[in-house]
């Protein structure tokens, strides 16, 4: 049971100050939904959030120890992140490039054992690239790298999910099922936070979201009590409308 | 196809297999070199020269005149071929080859100067070191002191180094008097005549393969970026500085030894690659054979093709990689429309 906490966090990228005093808990079983507008700073705090970025004030742990003081590999072990994109400067095959997920796992010296391997494999297949395991990674389409970046997250399995904006590049199909998989799995005992710019998609996924207004106005709570249209209109000032269909909630643009 | 694509990993035989196949190469390469050279001496007697004792004066030109230099040409190829594969993943970018840093710019300016003061011998290969040395922490800082330290502004601030020297070196050649000028561009066009070849050479590549061998996991991910190399367990800083420190010592130690040599340190790594694919516990190692044999075949040609005069090395590896390596693009960029 993992429990991803910040306190009074502050976040700032040279000549601007992104948040400040943020109060979070990621606790075991919660998905939350990271909403604002662009260039507000979620991938910043994500990255914060996965000790890839160090805090100006206040700072992050991980079931109460501070990030700074865990090693890279043991983090790695316990938060895994998903990045808006990716590079492929000299590409692998996509095979390989799902068994990078078990780096944080093997001894220095180790070789990825038939094991490892299988549990690529698994990975791939949970996300429909399985076919194409012998494939260079600079041959895939935006969407199958996408989900190649998922299936390293399989491998990679921690129990703290860090996802900047899961859905891009994804179909319909896949931005449902890869959801409903990360968030299925997160509900057995583990956690996530992920930046989305679909309010369905929170309300649907989430249990729980954080607003960024602005630096001083970050709303966070139950997606019940937060995700409203007074709310949506101050974080994107643009008209929201609230249709209900089914039992469930849904957010459209004016 | 080519039998040993994708190096999928669990396959540690194959891998084992390729190693030992490469050592074969190079071994025979080196057997080659040996025979090479203006006296007529088969296999054969090469062999009896190193591995029985005696083999009169075919023996001694074996043991003491080609030996010593083909082992240098074999450790200047490793080392630069290592040099090159770091360098392209530190700076994440497929043009990289050791001397993009400068580091054999500030090793030319200070032999050439040493030339022109009347240093010989193996203070040049000293004032080699010292200056690519020089440059190397010229750069860093460079590099470090401005604060974000990245993969661009590494290369920019190299590159703009390496352009300072480049100034340089043709300011001492405009300079310089006409009976000077020739030792002075073999040494810039990279010539293992120069070499004096030192055990010490040979095992500080030996150290610097053994200690990639294990960053070689890390390596993998850092070609993927720094972000989500760390993301993954990497301690990304620690890596940049072992991978830029030990490229710029190989660099140093090569370019001591012989000048620049072009060619091998850019085209060996990405032959490597499209062989055997791009996984660096693989190719670190097969880099550094198929360096070596790249640069002992070239040198023993360019001591033979025209002897008894002598070609400067760096046009050979030229002239032999070119061919072989856009034969390679070709094939894999068929292979992979297929």
């Amino acid at each position: 049971m993992t429990v991803l906490k910040a306190e009074s966090l502050a976040v700032a990228v040279p000549g601007r100050r992104l948040c400040r005093g943020l109060e979070l808990t990621l606790a075991p079983g919660q998905c939350w939904g990271l909403l604002g507008a662009n260039g507000i700073g979620k991938t910043t705090l994500l990255h914060t959030l996965a000790g890839l970025r160090l805090p100006v004030a206040g700072g992050v742990s991980l079931d109460g120890e501070p990030l700074q003081i865990l090693g890279r590999k043991s983090l790695a072990r316990r938060i895994g992140v998903l990045f808006q994109d990716s590079q492929d400067t000299f590409p692998a095959t996509v095979l390989e490039t799902a068994l990078s997920g078990r780096y944080p796992h093997l001894p220095l010296w180790g070789l990825e054992s038939e094991r490892d391997v299988a549990l690529a494999r698994e990975a791939l297949a949970q996300v429909g690239l399985a076919d194409l395991d012998r494939r260079r990674v600079d041959t895939l389409s935006g969407g199958e790298r996408r989900r190649l970046a998922v299936a390293i997250l399989l491998v990679q399995s921690p129990a703290v999910l860090l996802l900047d904006e899961p859905t891009n590049h994804l179909d319909l199909h896949y931005q449902i099922t890869l959801l409903s998989l990360l968030t299925e799995r997160t509900r057995r005992g583990g956690t996530l936070l992920m930046s989305l710019h679909d309010v369905n998609l929170v309300t649907r996924f989430c249990s729980h979201a954080l607003l960024m207004v602005d630096a001083d106005t970050l709303i966070a709570g139950s997606v019940d009590q937060v995700i409203s249209t007074g709310n949506l209109k101050r974080l994107y000032r643009h008209g929201v409308r609230e249709v209900e269909e089914g039992g469930r909630r849904y957010y459209f643009p004016d | 196809m080519t039998p040993f694509r994708s190096s999928a990993a669990g396959l540690s035989l194959p891998w084992l297999f390729i190693v030992g196949a490469m050592l074969a190469v190079a071994a025979a390469s080196v057997l080659l070199a040996l025979c090479l050279g203006s006296m007529d001496i088969g296999a054969a007697q090469v062999l009896h020269a190193l591995f029985g004792d005696g083999g009169g004066l075919a023996g001694r030109v074996v043991r003491e005149v080609r030996l010593p230099r083909v082992l240098s040409g074999f450790v200047v190829g490793g080392t630069l071929a290592l040099a090159g594969a770091l360098m392209q993943v530190l700076l994440r970018n497929p043009l990289a080859e050791p001397y993009v840093l400068g580091v054999s710019g500030g090793a030319a300016v200070f032999v050439l100067m040493g030339m022109l003061a009347g240093v010989a011998g193996v203070w040049l290969n000293l004032a080699a070191f010292a200056g690519a040395f020089a440059s190397m922490l010229v750069v860093f800082l460079l590099a470090r002191l401005g604060g974000a330290w990245d993969p661009l502004r590494i290369l920019l601030t190299g590159v703009v180094v390496a352009a300072g020297w480049g100034a340089a070196i043709s300011l001492i050649l405009a300079v310089s008097p006409a009976g000077k000028l020739h030792g002075m561009l073999f040494w810039l066009m990279g010539d293992l005549s120069y070499a004096h070849f030192s055990s010490w050479y040979g095992l500080v590549l030996l150290a610097v393969l053994l200690a990639c061998l294990p960053a070689a996991r890390g390596m993998n991910l850092l070609a993927r970026g720094e972000l989500q190399a760390a993301a993954l367990g990497v301690s990304v800083l620690p890596l940049q500085y072992f991978i830029y420190f030990t490229a710029s010592l190989l660099t140093a130690v090569a370019v001591m030894q012989a000048g620049s040599i072009g060619f091998v340190g850019l085209v060996i790594p990405h032959t490597v690659r499209l062989l055997f694919g791009g996984d660096h516990r693989l190719l670190v190692p097969v880099s550094v054979l198929l360096g070596g044999s790249l640069l002992v075949l070239a040198d023993g040609l360019a001591r033979t093709v025209i002897a008894p005069q002598q070609l400067p090395v760096g046009v050979l590896t030229a002239l032999i990689g070119v061919p072989v390596f856009l034969l390679l693009l070709q094939t894999t960029a068929r292979e992979q429309k297929a």
